[in-house]
């Protein structure tokens, strides 16, 4: 079983999926402290506007994903200027942002559901299938693979080169500092939240295109995505990137284990919630997180 | 007719106001954030219903489920209630999630998607005509009880802990005191509370299915924790009366006004900006908890 390709390749494809993903919700929990569980309605908000884009306009879906990267990161900036930027004015704690951050996925997800309904919708992508070592990948998965690992590097690269990297590490790490090293702190959150939303909104442009659209989308990964952050270290990009890849390894093995022992593959996100259930007892920071995060 | 909906809604404020009294319990007075309230609720619904289907009785189901619900509750406190408070809300979210894909795909045990039919009604044959009276009366029986009891706990020395814990969690330790002991603690009473007024719910409707049981349940009680003000059962109570007015009228009104926007997508997004426009303009809620009561 452990030779099987198509299983490798789908652990591959999940993984690149989860990886956008699990970046964007750690690095604004690194920064901001809570979780952000309208991640989850962010994800879809992107797989819609790219769904604008690619149905609606007719355009490469290539386009989608750029228009996706642009408005979800616009609606993450805005999601903190509407409600969690005025909570931070009012002293509140992180557990009215974790509450605040549940209402702000109602309303955007029944929106969601409002305009487009309920039922699933495609892009319209041509699908063609390529054969390699006995198992067979799409087109679009191959794309999902290889822009993931372009968009990695290029984050690799703005953490470590970039003002604006080290500047974003600087705030989360001690923000009274970075102040007082003339860190115009309030700006660096609008780019974490520029590129946190951004991010998912490609990674469910990728979920969109690997399987469909439906309003429950993002809601449908957010455990995943959680369970990757929990196992790379709460607000560790490099221990995101590992978590990701591992998870999707786990949950493709898993559901193959599942059906051989016939169990109901429905039951796939239960294993994203056995890992994080033993991460949290065996090793609560995580792969690669600070001792202090537990 | 239109007495119909009253009883409806007031069997429905009922039950919700003994689940927001018990998360009320556990995040008012303790600060611990169960996303997860609805996998309790659903848990004694489905303990009841199940029971209920092999012949126990009304008393001997709700039992069974306060006791499975306090073991489930035992098992997702002790991972998680050492750790942050944001982890708790995570494995919270996730567990009644997983509860839920359980009974949606054990066919053999819940009868998955179809749901449970011809649930018993307790005492159904002596009041018949008047069965709605009976439950609203069985149910505010139920309420006043789960209200006396929290009221109870949060006025004994175990209950000033625990508003302690949540001040100032550090300064209860240094007392010595095992504060995560205290939080499992609360945590169990908190999910058997819960599985209680699931077990209302599933003798009231006579059937449950799974979609019952989304994530939305919880949020709509944690919506009457933030409006009527958490840490104060009254106000949550009150929060219940708000929200469950609001719910069960959207379904109302449904009847005889053509609505915009669907009924169901408008309750929801309502029910989100609430909980924004609370914890933006009133984060106190619409009653503030009474500060010292008992000690002056």
């Amino acid at each position: 079983m452990f030779l099987n390709t198509q299983l490798v390749i789908n652990s591959v494809v999940t993984g690149s999926i989860y990886v956008l993903i699990a970046i964007g919700l750690t690095i604004v929990y690194r920064v901001l402290k809570f979780a952000n569980f309208s991640h989850a309605e962010l994800i879809t908000f992107g797989a819609y506007m790219a769904y604008i884009v690619n149905v609606s306009l007719g355009m490469d879906l290539f386009y989608g994903a750029l228009a996706a990267f642009l408005l979800t990161g616009a609606l993450g900036i805005a999601t903190d200027r509407l409600v969690f930027k005025k909570l931070r004015k009012n002293g509140s704690n992180v557990i009215s942002m974790m509450i605040a951050s549940i209402g702000i996925g109602l309303v955007l997800r029944q929106s969601i559901q409002e305009k487009w309904g309920p039922n699933q919708v495609w892009y319209d992508i041509e699908t063609r299938t390529f054969e390699i070592y006995g198992g067979s990948i799409t087109e679009m998965q191959v794309y999902i693979i290889l822009i993931s690992i372009a968009l990695i590097l290029i984050l690799h690269f703005m953490f470590t080169r970039t003002k604006l990297g080290k500047a974003m590490r600087g705030v989360s790490d001690n923000p009274q500092l970075a102040m007082a090293s003339g860190i115009d702190t309030e700006k660096i959150l609008l780019w974490v939240w520029f590129i946190g939303g951004g991010l998912a909104g490609i990674g469910g442009v990728f979920r969109g295109a690997d399987t469909r659209l439906v309003p429950l989308l993002g809601w449908e990964i957010i455990l995943s995505a959680f369970a990757v952050v929990i196992l790379g270290g709460i607000g560790s990009f490099y221990g995101a990137i590992i978590a990701a890849y591992i998870l999707g390894f786990a949950e493709n093995f898993g559901v193959s284990i599942l059906s051989d022992l016939s169990i109901s593959t429905g039951y796939r996100p239960a294993i994203a919630f056995m890992i994080l259930i033993i991460v949290l007892i065996v090793r609560p920071s995580g792969i690669m997180g600070k001792k202090e995060a537990a | 007719m239109l007495l119909d909906y009253v009883l409806d809604t007031l069997v429905y404020i009922g039950i919700f106001a003994i689940l927001a009294i018990s998360l009320n319990l556990e995040f008012g007075y303790t600060r611990l954030m169960n996303f997860g309230k609805v996998a309790f609720f659903a848990t004694g619904a489905y303990t009841s219903a199940l029971l209920s289907m092999t012949g126990a009785s009304f008393i001997e189901g709700m039992a069974a489920g306060m006791l499975i619900s306090a073991l489930l509750g035992l098992l997702v406190a002790l991972p998680t209630l050492r750790l942050r408070a944001d982890y708790l809300a995570i494995v919270t979210i996730a567990f009644g999630e997983i509860l839920r894909l359980f009974f949606l795909n054990e066919v053999w045990f819940t009868n998955g998607p179809m749901g449970i039919r011809g649930i018993p009604q307790p005492f159904y044959s002596v009041f018949d005509n008047d069965y709605m009276l009976f439950y609203v009366l069985l149910v505010y029986t139920t309420l006043i009880i789960c209200y006396l009891f929290a009221e109870r706990i949060i006025n004994s020395p175990f209950g000033r802990v625990l508003k302690a814990i949540r001040d100032d969690e550090e300064a209860v330790q240094a007392f010595g005191k095992n504060t995560c002991m205290f939080k499992i603690k609360i945590f169990i009473i908190g999910s058997s509370m819960a599985s209680v007024s699931g077990s209302l719910l599933a003798h009231y409707l006579a059937f449950i299915s799974p979609d019952m049981f989304y994530p939305t349940v919880t949020f709509s009680v944690w919506t009457m924790l933030v409006i009527g003000g958490s840490a104060n059962n009254l106000g949550v109570i009150a929060g219940a009366v708000l929200v469950q007015v609001f719910e069960r009228g959207t379904r109302f009104l449904k009847d005889f006004v053509v609505l915009p926007i669907e009924p169901s997508n408008l309750r929801v997004i309502l029910i989100g900006l609430l909980l924004i426009l609370f914890l933006l303009y009133r984060p106190d809620g619409i009653i503030k908890e009474e500060k010292n009561r008992g000690l002056l």
